[in-house]
């Protein structure tokens, strides 16, 4: 309701400053009214004309009338009129408006403009896949068994053009060989001008190998041939090690040529191996990992608005305020501010809505619109009137199971006092008659027999609650989804099972309890723990939107691990940025910090939360709505490569804080990957890359004469700190690779350090003569366990709290009113601290921005009589949801904690006595619907 | 164990992406329930009704519920199960439940002594007694006196 | 028994299977129709009793997907 979609359009100019935006905008024609159409899909199965379809990479055709992709939102069909019949040969045609049942086709639709006055922008654009067409080399645009990894994608889902088989464009043959070219697109400033690195690509290709085995089978050989193999994210480098362990091989080589070979389809392909010889391979298909690339259209957009642009053409943003572009309340989130993945574009998307946030708290909740409903009638003690309304969906259940005779049935059904058919049963017009007469025949319990109730329940919910009833009244059989959609051949098994279907919605209708919606107030403050850049950020982000924020800090001081650092990647000092932070929070009137100061015990729930926090000693109550998380993280010690018994030997910025050390050194050696990558923390610390590179690059320019190596792994200079890489080796930094097999040694000599290393290249051992080695230790997070047990977090195998879900709730934990950023997440640089840390800041701000929150009723409910107080069910729960309370002269009774239940139930399926039941859930409903199944 | 066939009931894991999957998983149900053929409901009935008894049994829900304390932490006692030895167990507990039921069934259906209830439901007499006694204890049976030398149980 | 047409309570989970089985169906993906969905929260909702209770009302099988 308080969002409005404006589809097919393009912003102009914005004119105004922050707070006083005027955006021009001009709004393509849909040609179908989007009020009117219900998404049927008949314009488009009656549609005559077929056209390539964009979304499934052109593998597959769709019509000029048509949807984008099945998820679409708003899920309204579109007119193409680029090729559309009626628009391409003067009205000949018009099928789609003919047989449209609703009306919504119209033909007559202009483009419109329009000026929104808004008080802040945030800008998603996207990115788009690089094209490979003009490298002659790959032979994309000849060969039809080269593909791009977005082609790819579409292959292998089972919504695509060969419905998740593989097969090759060709000859339609499964492939036995397949192989992957990284970075076509990206780091490449020969052939095309993108050199940062895309930063997903790696990822992706890794993924799609393990999918395309999972599809064809472990004979599939899958060959990888990369650069350096980027999986800097959370948990991906276990899903790369899995992938070698499943047989995906990695070839260190960026390939030269693909020549077809003669008399076949197949693909040669020539490459210098590791080891510097030339090694050919053939292949049935190639798949080219395309990079991330911002198109004409977007950088056009940059310049009509102003914004500045960095040099891979990505929005210009400053680290240590990493969403505002360079004009003041324009925002920008995704792939347009630089090359990542869902989980980093999505935490970003909610760090811009924080900075709009902050820019408009002044004037938070004047806009917003809020809904009346009519009160609510009793149906207590009433005798059941149930109203069946079966839907036809126009012919998508009329065409194939006989409605009239399903809603005959419907009649005889007990309780039921009043069945009707409809054309649509959601359109506008039949939900208004269905308000009607529910009022009219005094029904108290419906049923909708037509599509799902994962889309549609919400609606007709609505719809019932219109009518005066609780919308809980409601029940739905899903006769489309799960029946005549997939029994489309069986006409008379389709009306046979619908006919169950009915009878089991009405059995299980006929037992429904009204359910009171749940509300709790809310506390409008935070808790934030840790002190750091991340729980810094994330309170003043809090505080300046006018929510009281208290930082519980254990240490002495706040700061953090970012006290440490003298430059982010971007170049821009660290310690003034800190300064002025620390100055903002001491002297912020809405934030408190407590020094020297630990969580001891936790209770509560979303928006009522109550943390005891002990001060040196002395402990109190903090009361308060939502916790951030950012308990932060330290680099490792290690006892490896002389670390802790020669002086020559440092980590980290162990070098920056003691120049006087480099001062005579000669040589200076880095080594990388100290203790991440390895069995007992099998994850990336992902900064270190840029880390030592960056210090690398600062020794070598205050002193060119000085030899500076650096020894690695793979070097993971994401997205434009590649930049930093190339500079690195134009400055005469020299870059060795190891493996885990043969890691460098250090020995102490009389004047010095020795580190051997093997060198891949020339295949025999360096000895470089060092006077400095400093070691890239692993970040490993603080010590979370006592928290993850308080508040009933889960932690991953390393430690890192774990978020709600990996991809689409980055910082979210799976506690409601939790929130979690920085490094107690996962190790990120500055800038994704920063953000994160504005995005849980913005997440926590929807808790805390309501009086009170309404939380699902259909909650687990204990029968304190039937009880023992065995615990079991607070056992189960995986929630914290049930508690165990003393009662007088009982022993212990549970208790429910509705505003923490999910609603699985499992707590009623294990009850040992019975004594548990789940609202909308109960025994006898669903007892009910499994009787009537026969 | 109540003749039901392991087949008729099927677990499975779909996720909300995995249409395909969920189409395979149904196709491959509908074929082993077909394979079964009807569930003979008449035949079952005391079997079912002996099943349904057993997993409303709170010493069995309550064991069922502790399976991941009791392999991940250990019992009270401290000792830690493997999943193997905790699933030995419970289906040995599941059986003398569910035989439990049946014996006690089958007295509610007029079997009187141990012979009565040996032919009506297959178990060994020493089985039946020994379990007879469990059930005493529960005050779901109670012995009422000898007839024919036999004893004669009547179900609570 | 090739006549035979079974009917098979399915227990879906609200989130993962049932989901799953709607998107079969807009994915037009036919199978046949034996099943008769019983929609819960979470596949953990499935007591064991309700399986036995599917059964002695005449379900020829049961099917819980989460």
């Amino acid at each position: 309701m308080n969002i409005e979609l404006k589809t097919l359009s393009e912003i102009g100019k914005i004119k105004g400053t922050a707070g006083n935006f005027q955006v021009e905008i001009t709004s393509q024609p849909r040609y179908i009214d989007e009020e009117k159409c219900i998404a049927c899909g008949l314009c488009a199965e009656k549609c005559p004309k077929k056209v390539t379809d964009p979304y499934n990479t052109g593998l597959a055709k769709r019509k000029s009338a048509y949807v984008e992709y099945a998820q679409a939102v708003p899920l309204k069909y579109a007119i193409d009129d680029q090729t559309c019949i009626y628009f391409q040969k003067n009205g000949k045609c018009g099928a789609c408006k003919k047989l449209c049942p609703t009306e919504a086709v119209d033909f007559e639709q202009k483009p419109t403009t329009a000026v929104l006055d808004v008080g802040a922008v945030i800008l998603s654009p996207g990115f788009k896949p690089f094209d490979p067409s003009r490298f002659d080399n790959y032979s994309y645009a000849s060969l039809p068994n080269v593909i791009t990894s977005i082609e790819m994608e579409r292959i292998l889902a089972a919504t695509g053009p060969t419905g998740g088989h593989l097969t090759r464009r060709s000859d339609d043959k499964e492939p036995k060989k397949i192989a992957w070219f990284q970075c076509v697109g990206s780091r490449d400033l020969n052939k095309c001008d993108n050199a940062y690195c895309s930063s997903v690509c790696c990822m992706y290709s890794i993924k799609e190998a393990v999918i395309a085995k999972e599809h064809a089978g472990d004979a599939l050989d899958c060959a990888i041939f990369y650069m350096d193999t980027r999986t800097h994210g959370k948990e991906f480098e276990k899903f790369y090690n899995n992938a070698k362990d499943k047989g995906v091989r990695f070839v260190n080589s960026r390939v030269h040529t693909v020549d077809p070979v003669d008399g076949s389809d197949d693909l040669e392909v020539r490459y210098v191996t590791p080891e510097g010889e030339i090694a050919t391979e053939i292949f049935d298909m190639i798949v080219l990992s395309v990079g991330v690339e911002i198109s004409p259209e977007i950088i056009n957009l940059a310049q009509r608005l102003d914004l500045d642009l960095s040099a891979g053409n990505f929005c210009e943003t400053a680290a240590v305020d990493p969403v505002a572009t360079s004009r003041e309340g324009i925002y920008v989130c995704g792939a347009f501010q630089g090359p990542k993945d869902i989980p980093e574009s999505i935490m970003e998307a909610s760090s811009a809505a924080c900075r709009a946030g902050m820019t408009l708290s002044a004037v938070r909740d004047e806009l917003v619109k809020e809904k009346t409903l009519p009160e609510e009638i009793s149906v207590e003690g009433q005798e059941n009137r149930i109203g069946v309304f079966v839907c036809n969906c126009g012919t998508n259940i009329g065409g194939i199971a006989d409605v009239p005779a399903i809603a005959e049935y419907a009649r005889s059904l007990p309780g039921v006092a009043y069945v009707e058919e409809n054309l649509f049963s959601c359109s506008q017009d039949t939900q208004e008659k269905m308000v009607e007469v529910i009022k009219e025949q005094k029904l108290n319990r419906i049923v909708v027999a037509a599509c799902t109730p994962r889309t549609h329940e919400p609606l007709f919910q609505e719809t019932v609650r219109n009518a005066g009833l609780n919308s809980y009244l409601f029940e739905m059989a899903n006769i489309r989804n799960q029946c005549t959609w997939v029994h489309a051949n069986e006409k008379d098994k389709a009306t046979d099972k619908s006919k169950d279907l009915v009878r089991m919605a009405v059995a299980r209708a006929a037992l429904l309890d009204p359910i009171s919606d749940v509300t709790v107030e809310v506390n409008k403050s935070a808790l934030v723990i840790g002190g750091g850049a991340a729980g810094m950020t994330a309170a003043l982000s809090l505080a300046e939107q006018g929510f009281p924020a208290t930082i519980v800090e254990r240490s002495s001081a706040i700061g953090g691990q970012a006290r440490d650092l003298t430059q982010t990647w971007k170049g821009q000092a660290v310690q003034p940025v800190l300064d002025d932070m620390i100055a903002r929070v001491e002297k912020h009137p809405d934030v408190t910090v407590l020094l020297d100061s630990e969580v001891t015990d936790a209770t509560g729930f979303v928006g009522n939360f109550e943390t005891q926090v002990s001060t040196n000693g002395s402990s109190q109550t903090i009361a308060h709505g939502g916790i951030i998380m950012a308990t932060g993280g330290e680099a490792t010690d290690t006892t490896e490569y002389l670390y802790g018994q020669n002086d020559r030997v440092s980590r980290w910025h162990d070098l920056e804080h003691h120049p006087e050390k480099l001062k005579d050194a000669r040589t200076v050696v880095f080594i990388q990957c100290v203790g991440s990558r390895e069995d007992q923390r099998p994850y990336c610390s992902r900064i270190c890359c840029t880390g030592s590179i960056l210090q690398a690059i600062a020794i070598k320019q205050a002193d060119p004469d000085k030899n500076v190596f650096i020894l690695y792994r793979d070097i993971r200079t994401y997205g434009e700190r590649e930049a930093l890489y190339k500079q690195a080796r134009e400055l005469g930094i020299i870059f060795i690779r190891f493996n885990l097999e043969r890691k460098p040694e250090v020995t102490e000599t009389a004047d010095g350090l020795d580190v051997k290393v093997f060198d891949p290249v020339l295949q025999r051992d360096l000895l470089i003569k060092a006077d400095l080695v400093n070691l890239a230790t692993a970040i490993k997070p603080a010590d979370n366990g006592k928290l993850a047990s308080l508040y009933k977090l889960p932690l991953n195998s390393e430690n890192f709290f774990m978020e709600a879900h990996a991809k689409l709730r980055p910082v979210e934990c799976a506690t409601d009113g939790i929130f979690l950023c920085g490094l107690a997440h996962y190790p990120k640089s500055l800038d994704e601290s920063i953000a994160q840390a504005q995005a849980a800041a913005s997440r926590a701000a929807t808790v805390l921005s309501k009086a009170s929150i309404s939380i699902s009723p259909l909650v687990s409910m204990v029968d304190t009589e039937k009880c023992i107080g065995c615990g079991l069910c607070t056992e189960v729960c995986a929630f914290g949801a049930i508690v165990l309370d003393e009662v007088e002269g009982k022993g212990y009774r549970a208790r429910n904690i509705s505003a923490s239940c999910k609603g699985c139930g499992l707590c009623a399926s294990s009850c040992p006595q019975l004594a548990i039941d789940m609202l909308h859930f109960k025994n006898e409903q669903i007892e009910a619907a499994v009787n009537a199944v026969v | 164990m109540a003749g039901i066939g392991a087949d008729r009931l099927q677990l499975a894991w779909v996720s909300s992406a995995e249409a395909q999957r969920f189409v395979e998983i149904a196709t491959d149900t509908i074929a082993a329930v077909k394979e079964q053929g009807p569930l003979d409901t008449v035949a079952l009935e005391m079997a079912l009704e002996a099943a349904d008894m057993t997993v409303n049994n709170p010493a069995i829900r309550w064991l069922v519920g502790k399976e991941v304390k009791i392999t991940a932490n250990g019992d009270v006692y401290g000792r830690k199960w493997d999943v193997d030895q905790y699933e030995t167990a419970l289906f040995k507990e599941l059986e003398r439940e569910f035989q439990k039921s049946m014996i006690f069934l089958a007295i509610k259906k007029g079997c009187k002594s141990v012979r009565d209830i040996s032919r009506e439901i297959g178990l060994d007499l020493l089985r039946i007694s020994y379990l007879l006694a469990d059930l005493e204890k529960t005050n779901q049976v109670e012995f009422t006196g000898m007839e024919d030398s036999k004893p004669v149980f009547v179900a609570l | 028994m090739g006549d035979f047409e079974p009917k098979i309570a399915a227990f879906l989970c609200n989130w993962c299977a049932y989901a799953g089985a709607d998107l079969a169906g807009v994915s037009r993906l036919q199978y046949p129709s034996n099943l008769r969905t019983v929609r819960v929260m979470c596949s953990g909702r499935v007591d064991p009793g309700f399986i036995i209770k599917a059964f002695k009302q005449g379900c020829d099988g049961v099917l819980v997907s989460g």
